[in-house]
């Protein structure tokens, strides 16, 4: 019986392992086990606009497609955060007390509260037909952002509401800054050199020249330098001086410039970089590592400056280092 | 059964008695034949390896002239020191640029460089807006024009880290050539005399990688290919005359050899086939079967000759008749199941796959009737041609076959097999599908242009490429929504880690609205409207050629491609971005575009994946039935079927494991390799297990196990001298220089050795503990044991 069994089966088996072959080869077809696509930290195509940081340990990076990168001078914790809409975001203020205003196309702002993790959306009222932000600033305790059309606005309650103080021109305003005296400066298309002495109820406006300007800053007395494009540079000593063109030292265009209480930095297209220690005699640096990349906007800390653009990083002395450091923070 | 035992004798008796005749007839078909290997062509032909109707393959055909073919080169042009960025290199690039053009079957229109119009500035400021190629026509003169042309080409993105290294040390030059006109003996040559003749070859290096270079170095091999085929074969020829000791035994599996490859490649020029380099191990193992079928019917001959005392003439004929019938069934098995493979939609398979049939099927005329007919002149007695006797090695290797099946080790044989199969079966799954290896697998890892290619590959975005097609009404690319489905899309692909880079007209529009705004990155951006992000395109256009954008968009721009740049064409790498598009696309649908995958390279590399996935269960499943049915034919058993499917599986289960191990993928090189692998499996055990028959049939009342020693002992010894003489010579392709013909050596050898193992050592085992109703019959046979244990056992099938 058994015999007969395993004969009969047997005589099966050859037809079964060709049918159950044949059954694979019509009916199953090969699928693909999806590897996972994590989130990375960064993306090859993330470029930065800006950063920002309340006490210089802590920094907000803003950049295209909505992207907010957060982390620190430590290459564990940092943080992708991506916008409700991938909106490409310019600019970024933080608050003293924590709360990260981010800016960008179409009147954009979105804002993270101190000790929330949510972040909310609002439009500005901006021109349809140019409503990029450029810049947002925290100056003299309240929020001011500025960009295209001469769009300027400011927030006292930490970005709830908005004034516009615009300039209703059509001039694109790149940045805006505070002297120690108190007078905001815009640097702005066309050559143009804007400044309120009224906390922005009224604008006053000087051009140097066709070339847009792109950024000012400070030192604690009063000194001050403007950069712009085809590397453009204004200068003056002081609150009471008046602004003087300078000799490029490069002819990209230059995107920021900042004092980081010992020397003067700027930055740029094509990897530029310029340093000076007192604001009129410029030279070119160049890191290693730093790039050919443009550079548009850095942050001076008291422990170096941290710039952002193609790539982010830490400029001490003359060392940069890229951030963020290591994959396995992603 | 005895239809085919009669046709055989009939045969037999008449090939002996008209040998005269028989002989000249095959002499003069096999003259007539070589006479038409004056005309037979070796080279690859690219368009034999593109599967048919393939909808990848399609979208390939129908935009590899402008978005990219499958034939693209690229040339690294490397400064010694420093950057590229002097006018010596600039020079170079611009020789070679114009060179090229010179090419066989080059695209004039797809030659892209620094020095070529293709590449190009896009500059605006307060004063206006232009488009300049970079270094187009000249290189500049002066340092100051130098500094210019680096400075403009690290502001473009288009270029810099595409065309130009971040490091600045080295550019690329990418020329692509018409599907139709490709030659791959001309363009490496060509190609190489151009960078040969290089005026600064101390200031430069140069790599170059691609698919008519990769089969430019196969084909600068085929010198060394034929060496060593022939190096094989001649020790193959010695083992057989060392172990066989005789000038007929290595002669005639020679002359059988040599008459089945004239008319195989002979009827292969008769119906219009090339002889591809890379088959060329089809050949050999086809040839290795002609080979084993001559040395079974000479071992059985001898056997009469010495053992039995049978005349020459009258042992021939009995050979022939004896070994007709699993000499056959080997033939049909092998020619069956590489006939299989003509159902995958590849030309090349499908050719081989005809040719392989073919010439498995020749061997029935050079071995199984050219050597009967010819041992039939030998003189008796027989006569050694040496003195030297090394048979006492292969007697004692069957010595041990026999003594498995004698004693209690032939019930452990089968859970012994089972266990290691089953592992490594394990093992087998890691098989992969595609290219396993980051490199070409054809060439070794640390061969020039695999070196070559991980060397651009650090560099750059990636050697290979593949697009995807997006297409519309007219100006459909011009939309916002399609613009930016691109830049989501390239983002997305862009993380993986296999992806280096991606292009597309979305990238070309962002660049230039940035150029617009006074090369402000922060308007690195696609226009906000079909209309702007048209004036943006023909601001780029102003003053280029037509065919300057070729690359992303067709002159209506109705049809635009998104080019991938991918590190490697592995099998998971490619299924993985496959994948990946195709679920971006389903989530992502586009209204009014049609979005089609894949074209290039890899798309065409993606589709032969595909249709090998698809299609190995197919044809193993038809090579399967083909050996079921042939063991029908000729046993009326379809038992004999699962039987004869031991071996198989074995051979398959450690050939595939072997591969999983070494990182073989199963390719379009390979598939053929397996498919034959399946008859190569099952010819041993085909003798081993017809000769137990044919002793049983002839007495019936005979022992089993003296059946199984005599079967061992005479077919068995043609197994492992045939394993051991052809697994020697397959081993000096390892010495070979393309990797592929090595490992398909190894491959082939551990083949033969496994089967032969099988054959020797399993299958008997198997015979007396299963006993076979198909072997031994219906009736009850009583066994005489050795060890005393055994017990008259009834036949189960």
């Amino acid at each position: 019986m058994v015999g007969k069994v395993l004969g009969f089966a047997a005589q099966l088996a050859p037809w079964a392992v060709v049918a159950s072959l044949g059954y694979a080869a019509a009916f199953i077809h090969p699928t693909v086990e999806p590897l996972p696509l994590p989130q990375p930290l960064t993306e090859p195509r993330d470029i930065f606009y800006d950063v920002a940081s309340a006490n210089g340990e802590r920094f907000w990076f803003v950049g295209n497609a909505g992207t907010v990168l957060e982390g620190t001078r430590e290459p564990q914790g940092w943080e992708r955060h991506t916008m409700p809409e991938a909106i490409n975001l310019q600019g970024v203020a933080v608050t003293p007390e924590g709360t990260v205003v981010a800016v960008g196309n179409e009147g954009a702002v979105f804002i993270r509260r101190a000790g929330e993790s949510a972040w909310t959306s609002q439009c500005l009222p901006v021109s349809e037909r140019a409503g990029k932000m450029v810049d947002a600033a925290w100056l003299k305790g309240e929020l001011w952002v500025v960009g295209e059309m001469g769009a300027i606005f400011r927030s006292d309650d930490g970005g709830r509401s908005w004034q516009s103080l615009g300039l209703d021109e059509d001039i694109g305003l790149n940045d805006i800054n505070a002297a120690p005296d108190g007078t905001l400066w815009i640097t702005a298309e066309f050559g143009e050199l804007i400044h309120s002495q009224d906390n922005g109820q009224s604008w006053q406006t000087r051009t140097f020249g066709s070339e847009s300007l792109r950024s000012v800053d400070f030192t604690q007395n009063g000194a001050g330098v403007v950069v712009g494009n085809n590397g453009t540079m204004l200068y003056r000593a002081g609150s009471d001086s008046d602004w003087r063109e300078l000799d490029p030292v490069t002819s990209e265009h230059l995107y920021d410039v900042g004092f980081d209480g010992k020397r003067w930095l700027a930055v740029g297209n094509s990897g530029a970089l310029v340093t000076s220690t007192d604001g009129q005699q410029w030279q070119s640096r160049e890191p290693e590592n730093f790039g050919s990349g443009y550079h548009t906007r850095l942050q001076t800390t008291e422990r170096g400056t941290v710039i952002a653009g193609q790539t982010i990083g830490l400029l001490r002395a003359s060392d940069w280092n890229t951030w963020p450091v290591a994959e396995e923070n992603q | 059964m005895m239809s085919l035992s009669r046709f055989a004798q009939a045969l037999s008796e008449f090939c002996i008695r008209h040998r005269k005749p028989v002989t000249a007839l095959i002499v003069v078909s096999t003259i007539a034949m070589a006479a038409l290997l004056t005309r037979l062509e070796v080279y690859t032909e690219f368009s034999d390896m593109v599967p048919q109707g393939h909808p990848y393959v399609d979208v390939h055909q129908e935009y590899k002239e402008t978005f990219g073919g499958s034939n693209k080169v690229s040339i690294m042009v490397a400064a010694e020191e420093g950057t590229i960025f002097q006018r010596p290199i600039l020079k170079e690039v611009q020789r070679i640029t114009q060179e090229l053009a010179k090419v066989s079957g080059v695209n004039p229109f797809q030659i892209t460089s620094l020095a070529s119009r293709k590449l190009k500035s896009v500059n605006a400021s307060s004063r206006g807006i232009e488009s300049v190629p970079l270094m187009w026509p000249d290189v500049p003169e002066t340092r100051e024009g130098v500094d210019k042309l680096q400075s403009a080409v690290l502001n473009n993105p288009l270029v810099y880290g595409i065309y130009v290294a971040q490091d600045q040390g080295s550019t690329l030059i990418q020329v692509d050539f018409y599907d139709n006109l490709v030659d791959y003996t001309k363009i490496f040559p060509q190609i190489q005399s151009i960078l040969d003749a290089s005026p600064v070859e101390d200031q430069v290096e140069h790599h170059i990688v691609g698919q008519p270079v990769l089969y430019g170095w196969v084909n600068h091999y085929l010198g060394e290919t034929v060496n060593i085929a022939l190096a094989s074969l001649g020790a193959m020829l010695l083992a057989l005359f060392l172990l066989n000791r005789t000038w007929r035994g290595t002669l005639l599996p020679l002359l059988s050899g040599v008459v089945s490859t004239i008319w195989a490649l002979g009827i292969g020029v008769l119906l219009g086939f090339n002889f591809d380099p890379l088959v060329i191990v089809v050949a050999f193992i086809i040839t290795a079967r002609c080979f084993s079928h001559a040395v079974q019917l000479i071992t059985r001959f001898d056997d009469l000759c010495d053992g039995e005392g049978v005349q020459p003439k009258k042992a021939a004929e009995q050979t022939m008749k004896e070994l007709f019938r699993p000499g056959l069934l080997g033939l049909v098995s092998d020619a069956g199941a590489i006939l299989c493979v003509v159902l995958t939609p590849i030309p090349l398979l499908q050719k081989v796959s005809i040719i392989g049939a073919i010439w498995v099927m020749t061997i029935g005329f050079s071995a199984v009737i050219l050597t009967p007919v010819l041992l039939s002149w030998v003189k008796a007695p027989l006569r050694n041609a040496h003195p030297l006797n090394l048979r006492f090695l292969l007697t004692a290797v069957l010595s041990v076959a026999v003594k498995v099946v004698e004693t209690r080790a032939r019930y452990v044989v089968l859970p012994v097999t089972a266990i290691a199969v089953g592992l490594l079966v394990f093992k087998a799954t890691d098989l992969t599908v595609g290219d396993a290896t980051p490199g070409s697998p054809i060439l070794w890892e640390d061969s020039s242009f695999n070196r070559d290619s991980a060397l651009i590959n650090e560099q750059y975005p990636g050697t290979e490429q593949m697009f995807i097609v997006l297409s519309g009404g007219d100006d459909v690319l011009k939309r916002p929504d399609v613009l930016d489905w691109m830049q989501r899309f390239q983002r997305r692909m862009e993380r993986m880690p296999q992806v280096g880079g991606s292009l597309s007209l979305a990238d070309i529009v962002v660049d230039v609205r940035r150029n617009l705004y006074e090369g402000n990155p922060r308007y690195r951006e696609l226009g906000n409207s079909q209309m702007e992000n048209g004036e943006l395109i023909s601001f780029y256009m102003q003053g280029a050629a037509p065919d300057d954008l070729a690359q992303y968009a067709n002159p209506m721009f109705s049809d635009g491609s998104v080019i991938l740049f991918l590190q490697d064409r592995k099998g998971e790498t490619l299924r993985q971005a496959t994948y990946q598009i195709k679920r971006f696309i389903n989530n992502n649908p586009l209204d009014g575009v049609d979005v089609r995958m894949a074209g290039g390279s890899l798309g065409i590399i993606a589709a032969v994946n595909e249709v090998l996935l698809r299609d190995q269960v197919e044809a193993i499943a038809l090579a399967l039935l083909v050996v079921i049915l042939s063991c029908l034919v000729v046993y009326r058993s379809s038992a004999s079927g699962i039987f004869f499917m031991v071996p198989v599986l074995i051979s398959n289960v450690v050939t595939f494991a072997f591969m999983a191990w070494q990182g073989i993928g199963m390719s379009i090189s390979t598939l053929p390799v397996v498919a034959l692998g399946i008859g190569l499996g099952v010819d041993y055990a085909f003798y081993i297990v017809d000769s137990v028959k044919e002793y049983l049939e002839k007495e019936p009342d005979g022992d089993a196990v003296e059946a199984i020693r005599q079967s061992l002992y005479s077919a068995g010894r043609g197994v492992l001298l045939t394993s051991v003489t052809l697994a020697a010579g397959v081993l000096l392709w390892s010495f070979s220089s393309l990797r592929f013909q090595a490992e398909m050596g190894m491959l082939i050898g551990l083949w033969l050795l496994v089967s032969a193992f099988t054959s020797l050592f399993v299958m008997p085992s198997l015979v007396r503990v299963l006993r076979p109703k198909f072997i031994f019959g219906q009736a009850p046979q009583t066994t005489r044991s050795d060890d005393s244990t055994g017990q008259p056992a009834p036949s189960t099938y």
